[in-house]
């Protein structure tokens, strides 16, 4: 599998933020939902440097609007595309595998 | 209402600017602003502001590599940074080392710098400082060279002549005047000086103008400061408003930029003025004035000092006063500085010579770790990395290394800069100036680059030694090359020696304060009195002012004492006398003293009898001499009974006294004379009692002005305040030696600490080998231990006999270094070698706590 089909595990927790946010997100919104099912208050700035970097593989799209709590600022939307869905899927996959497999020794790695 | 809304920290908001990309920047702030607002909101303004903040920090740490920076492609520079800021974490010792060391020299350097500078270097504020001189008369009777200061009429001579080197003369002295206003009294500093001190030190005027020549004019001039403070700087005070000074109205005529460091602490400029009793023949011989003038642009110092020479030399011809003398001049700022140069100088030499020690202590460091990291090198190459590539990430490293330095020791030199200015004493001129340079913190931090840019180079340099890609095993350790070794050897000796120079100045300075004075100025509260001439005329007038001060305060009592040329004051009264009326004039310091006088000092009548209330002007007249006088004049007999002549009268030795340090405990007592007051009747004196000066002080000026209600009367004050003046140079030089020997050896420990963390860093495989074969912790610590105390002790004793080889040499840097013994030296080995022992003994302990288990692992692979 290429570089550009895989998702590190920052990205994976913003493509699925983005996910749970119907009709797409912005950066300040994004960041609210990884914060509020998480708990992880990761930096704004990373997650505009994710979507940045997400948006070059080709997982996401964005289009400049109006930012959709009542302010009248414009704001960059991002919206998932069917790739992005696709790697989620993907991960989720390889995730699965990896816990389905025989019991995990208790020293990894000796 | 409405309320402003809350905002983010400016600073924070600046840094998310500059870190993020300018396409995004609008966007990524609104949201960062939308959270915020949300967050302070929700919980409070000050968590949404510590959040925000926090966001700021990490957005400038998303910029190397896979940030924002990895989208503008700049993957390079902050990649190499990253991996610096990595390595130095993985190696705290050496990191700690390099910075620490650097950090602590520049930060030494830096304040050394700036005190150099503020005090000695910075050119007098005035133009063509060299050309400012001080005039001087020069006892030349018996070949002597013993310069004095200048009385009144001998000012009015200079001034009134017309010179050939000289621009103009003046006659500066400073006052404490009592300012009315309405009920309030307050204190102002006056400079009360010749109008000429205007042109002479080309004081700015930037209102009105100078006082005038005229001598009936009573005018004052503001200086900036005081103008400011006192009027609100108001120009409209100028030629409109009055002061009362001592009960005298003068008129403001003038504003004037006040010079730093000569004349001090002027709150007004008001003319000096005489009466015609100043002036007269007898005041010829009361040398207490300082007079400066400017010598002409074609003319040198020399040519001035020429000339005045002669212009006293003539004046030899007209008044005995002056006979034997002459004159002499000297640049005003160098005498000013004269006392603090050889200290300042060796101050300069220390900073510098503790920069070279910390550059070669890094560079020891450098060259270590360089040794070590030549399979890191190997491995890289092997990888791909080119030979520039790997020479920008060393080049990175010491820049990151140069940058924490230079910050941290610029942050030092301003924490520690405001203690220095404390530490430094009152009498040092231009004290107050003291502060880090702009250019000099430039200066610094151009060093910490550079050396900085030695460290990337030798590493560099060094690591390229080591050509064979992926070598078998490490290379050897880097258990200490002789070059290292010698760096850390020498570092050790050049702080014994400066140890020693230290050790050497304090010894020196306590025994100058063990000095018996021959009198005692603890306890004495003094003020310096002047009787009008014009209300006291005659001597007759001035006797019945003194005792009448004397007898009231007796009946208050308070016992006070008056004297005219006080020990230490710097007052020079030499006067003339003779043995008898056949022999030669001989010079000896003239006190005009009341019977207290010996009393109030503490000064031991160790023949004969001191004053009493009996030597009345009608009485014989009498004169009490110091052993030294009579030692030298009469040796090996009693001068009690004797006759001798001062200036033109007979007079009857009656007591001898204990000699006093007139001039200071580094000089010999000069030989004096004491007359009763009753019998010469002076102007001035120095009124002294034996007391508190905050409750004897305004019993006397109730008295004194009671007496003369028109009679200034300074603030009394601790006699004691004339010895600290003389020992202020000292003192700044003890100071300056006592923390430059405790740095020094501080660099020295943190020299061989860095050497032997390093080597024990470089040795822990062999250590572990050594620990699993079976050798103990303890030994082990105490081989590492021993090794580097034997190099600082090798290091401590070459210092010694260096000191003794150099010190001919610091002798006349420092002053003179009589009866030095061996003792500072070895005092000074043996404490570097017990710093030692504890720079060696922290990482050595380290070595005790390798696992064997974890080096025989890392062996088999």
């Amino acid at each position: 599998m290429g570089g550009r089909d895989y998702v590190g595990e920052f990205e994976l927790v913003v493509l699925l933020a983005l996910a749970r946010l119907e009709g797409g997100g912005y950066g300040a919104s994004i960041h609210g939902e990884i914060l509020d099912t998480t708990g992880r208050d990761v930096s704004i700035p990373a997650v505009y440097v994710t979507l940045k970097r997400l948006e070059a593989k080709g997982l996401v799209e964005s289009s400049v609007g109006a930012s959709s709590i009542g302010s009248r600022r414009s704001t960059r939307n991002y919206r998932l595309v069917p790739a992005g869905r696709e790697a989620i899927e993907r991960s989720r996959r390889q995730f699965e595998q990896l816990w389905g497999a025989p019991p995990i020794r208790g020293e990894v790695g000796s | 209402m409405t309320s402003t809304p809350p905002r983010p920290p400016r600073w924070a908001r600046a840094l998310v600017s500059v870190s993020t990309p300018a396409d995004d920047r609008a966007l990524l702030l609104a949201d960062l602003d939308e959270r915020f607002a949300a967050l302070s909101a929700d919980r409070g303004v000050r968590r949404a502001r510590r959040w925000y903040a926090w966001q700021a920090v990490r957005s400038v740490r998303l910029l190397p590599g896979r940030g924002l920076g990895a989208l503008r492609g700049g993957e390079g520079f902050t990649g190499d940074l990253r991996t610096a800021a990595r390595a130095l974490r993985r190696r705290p010792a050496y990191a700690l080392g390099v910075i620490g060391t650097m950090a602590t020299a520049l930060a030494a350097f830096a304040i050394v710098g700036s005190v150099a500078w503020s005090v000695w270097l910075a050119p007098f504020p005035f133009p063509d400082p060299d050309r400012v001189v001080r005039l001087y008369e020069v006892d030349r009777s018996e070949g002597g060279t013993s310069r004095s200061r200048i009385s009144p009429p001998l000012l009015e001579d200079l001034r009134a002549r017309s010179w050939t080197t000289v621009l103009a003369v003046a006659g500066v002295s400073q006052n404490v005047f009592d300012w009315r206003i309405e009920d309030d009294v307050r204190r102002v500093r006056s400079v009360t000086a010749s109008p000429e001190i205007f042109d002479i030190l080309d004081l700015t005027v930037i209102e009105g103008r100078p006082i005038s020549t005229d001598q009936d004019a009573v005018e004052v001039v503001l200086t900036e400061p005081f103008w400011v403070r006192a009027f609100g700087a108001d120009p409209g005070v100028v030629g409109a408003e009055t002061m009362a000074l001592n009960g005298t109205s003068y008129t403001v005529v003038g504003v004037v930029r006040a010079a730093s460091g000569y004349p001090r602490d002027a709150d007004v400029f008001t003319a000096i003025r005489w009466d015609e009793d100043d002036l007269g023949e007898g005041m010829r011989g009361a040398r207490f004035l300082d007079v400066i003038a400017r010598v002409g642009p074609e003319y040198a110092v020399a040519d001035a000092a020429t000339e005045m020479d002669r212009v006293v030399n003539d004046l030899g011809q007209l008044y005995g006063n002056h006979r034997g003398w002459g004159g002499t001049a000297s640049v005003l700022s160098e005498e000013l500085l004269a006392p603090y140069q050889a200290v300042l100088r060796y101050l300069l030499t220390a900073g510098v010579v503790f920069l070279l020690l910390a550059m070669a202590n890094v560079g020891g460091l450098a060259s270590a770790r360089a040794l070590r990291a030549r399979r890191d090198r190997a491995v890289r190459l092997a990888l791909g990395s080119s030979e520039g590539r790997l020479f920008r990430a060393s080049a990175v490293e010491g820049a990151l290394l140069a940058l924490c330095s230079g910050l941290l020791s610029l942050l030092l030199a301003a924490a520690l800069i405001g203690s220095v200015r404390a530490l430094v004493p009152a009498g040092t001129p231009r004290a107050q100036d003291i502060a880090i340079l702009p250019g000099l913190a430039i200066g610094v931090m151009v060093l910490a680059v550079l050396s900085g840019g030695m460290v990337s180079a030798l590493g560099h340099l060094l690591s390229r030694r080591s050509t064979s890609p992926l070598p078998t095993r490490a290379p050897s350790a880097p258990t200490g090359g002789p070059g290292r070794s010698l760096i850390v050897a020498v570092q050790v000796a050049l702080t014994t020696v400066l140890g020693t120079a230290g050790v050497v100045v304090l010894a020196e300075m306590s025994a100058l304060r063990s000095v018996d004075l021959g009198f005692e100025p603890e306890g004495v509260a003094s003020v310096q009195l002047m009787l009008s001439g014009e209300r006291m005329p005659t001597p007759e007038a001035r006797r019945a002012f003194w005792e009448e001060l004397l007898g009231r305060a007796a009946q208050r009592g308070v016992s006070i004492a008056i004297g005219t040329s006080a020990p230490m004051s710097g007052m020079n009264m030499p006067w003339g006398f003779r043995p008898d009326v056949t022999a030669d004039q001989s010079f000896a310091q003239y006190h005009i003293v009341s019977p207290g006088y010996f009393q109030a000092f503490d000064i031991d009548v160790v023949e004969g009898r001191g004053f009493t209330a009996a030597d009345r002007a009608d009485s014989e007249p009498v004169v009490v001499v110091s052993r030294a006088f009579a030692d030298e004049i009469f040796p090996g007999m009693s001068p009690i009974g004797r006759e001798i002549q001062v200036v033109a009268d007979m007079k009857t030795i009656v007591g001898v006294v204990e000699p006093v340090h007139h001039f200071g405990p580094d000089r010999e007592a000069p030989i004096e004379l004491y007359a009763p007051h009753t019998q010469d009747p002076w102007p001035h004196a120095q009124v002294l009692v034996r007391g508190d000066p905050a409750v004897v002080g305004p019993v006397v000026t109730e008295i004194a002005t009671s007496i003369d209600p028109g009679l200034d009367v300074p603030p009394m004050g601790e006699y004691a305040r004339y010895v600290e003046a003389w020992f202020a140079a000292l003192r700044l030089q003890s100071i300056v030696v006592g923390l430059l020997a405790i740095l020094g050896t501080l660099l020295a420990g943190l020299g061989l600490y860095a050497l032997v963390a390093y080597r024990v860093d470089a040795q822990r495989r062999d250590i572990g080998i050594r620990m699993a074969l079976g050798a103990s912790g303890p030994r082990t610590v105490w081989s590492i231990v021993l090794s580097g105390t034997r190099l600082a002790a090798i290091g401590a004793c070459i210092g010694g006999v260096g000191w003794l080889l150099a010190m001919p040499r610091l002798a006349a840097l420092l002053g003179s270094f009589d009866g030095v013994g061996a003792r500072p030296p070895l005092m000074v080995v043996g404490a570097v070698i017990a710093v030692s022992v504890v720079a060696c003994a922290i990482p050595a302990s380290r070595s005790a706590r390798v696992d064997p288990a974890d080096t025989l692992r890392a062996e088999g692979g």
